[in-house]
């Protein structure tokens, strides 16, 4: 091994990574290699200055975490029913264009909105209906109708399941703050007993 | 005998909310060293924590014992990481408030021991995202790279080069402390 392919296996040699036999190649290499082994102090000496970083103290707040969670998942909800209502008003209009035939016309000077079947024009030849075109509309309505129904379904179902969840949710911020209710009164039920006890010493000594 | 956390898990997840209770308790500090160094800012890493945490408590019906308890929050605190430095990449980077304890040394070594957190701090904020990840876990978590790069999903190879990149980064730019730790302990 050369210079370079040693220096590059110093961190490894460092931190314990190489097999015992390449370690000590390395470290042999090192014993005769001022230049390696000054790489290899430089490095040492930043290892050395990584731990003398000093750590934080944290304190997670848990009923912060269930008010959060809580509050998330509320979100979530009216998301998923905005989303729920603005399809099912897009099939609905799907549904009001294929089933009264709407016709949305813009001409030089008018603009000509028409429901249902065309008029017959007297003079014109009359135009046989395309085979089938009823029956197609009549599909895409029933289509329309079933998604629409599926849409309100699964609504219903998410609805439940994130009632449910707010349930538990809720139930479990409820112990939450009965238990720190009830540390917060034997906590004063222990100052209290500390200051009796305080105000009888200090009597006792003040007494001749 | 301590439970192990995937027992905790389990537990939490059939209804038992003190088991996730346990959980925080056993890693708060844990998340709390590893989220700072990884930052590199001591004033985000409570409400950091705190989302880790929150995400775990949203996530832990989906957990699946597939790999370590350990390697799954630390995926989470990792994405919470990289959210962050997404959100303040162009915001102005504050001075660390590492305090250095006393410890019965004198005002002068405490201050020059300030300087080194300080100096310490802005080094490891300079690096890379991808090589400072490698590096908190390699040095500060005592991951192997075989963990580590199940949990990046970064070939072992790849992530021992780059924790070599680090390490030589950190030299260059901290080479002029001349800071001997043996010697002020």
């Amino acid at each position: 091994m050369n210079c370079a392919e040693i220096q590059a296996a110093l961190p490894a040699l460092l931190y314990g990574d190489l097999p015992p036999g390449q370690a000590a190649a390395l470290r042999e290499h090192l014993a005769s290699c001022p230049a390696c082994r000054e790489e290899e102090t430089g490095l040492r000496q930043v290892t050395g200055l990584l731990n003398t970083m000093p750590a934080p103290v944290v304190q997670v707040n848990l009923t912060d975490i269930y008010q959060e969670a809580s509050r998330r998942q509320l979100r979530r909800v009216r998301l998923w029913r905005r989303l729920a209502v603005s399809l099912s008003a897009a099939a609905a209009a799907l549904l009001l264009v294929v089933g009264l035939r709407l016709e949305l016309r813009v001409d030089a000077h008018q603009v000509v909105v028409r429901w249902g079947t065309s008029p017959e024009l007297p003079q014109s030849d009359p135009v046989q209906p395309a085979p089938g075109l009823a029956a197609v509309n009549a599909e895409h309505a029933y289509l329309t109708q079933q998604l629409i129904h599926a849409l309100a379904d699964d609504v219903a179902a998410r609805d439940r399941e994130n009632q449910d969840s707010l349930g538990t949710l809720e139930a479990r911020l409820e112990a939450l703050q009965q238990q720190q209710q009830e540390r917060w009164d034997a906590t004063q039920r222990l100052v209290s007993t500390l200051y009796t006890l305080t105000t009888t010493s200090v009597a006792k000594r003040s007494e001749p | 005998m301590a439970q192990r956390d995937e027992d905790l898990i389990r537990r939490w997840q059939s209804g038992e909310a003190c088991a996730f209770e346990e959980l925080v308790r056993r890693w708060q500090q844990p998340m709390g060293r590893f989220l700072a160094r990884l930052v590199g800012r001591l004033d985000l890493v409570p409400d950091l924590c705190q989302e880790v945490f929150l995400r775990l408590y949203q996530a832990g019906p989906r957990y699946r014992e597939q790999g370590t308890f350990s390697n799954w929050l630390y995926r989470i605190a990792l994405n919470v990481a990289r959210d962050t430095g997404r959100r303040t990449r162009h915001a102005p980077v504050a001075l660390s408030t590492h305090e250095v304890p006393a410890n019965g040394i004198s005002a002068e070594a405490r201050c020059e021991q300030q300087e080194v957190a300080q100096t310490l701090t802005a080094a490891l904020a300079e690096l890379p995202s991808g090589l400072r990840e490698v590096l908190v876990l390699r040095h500060y978590e005592d991951m192997n790279f075989e963990a580590m790069s199940r949990l990046l999903r970064t070939p072992a190879s790849t992530l021992k080069s780059r924790f070599a990149v680090a390490l030589q980064r950190l030299r260059t730019r901290l080479g002029h402390l001349d800071w001997h730790p043996e010697e002020k302990s």
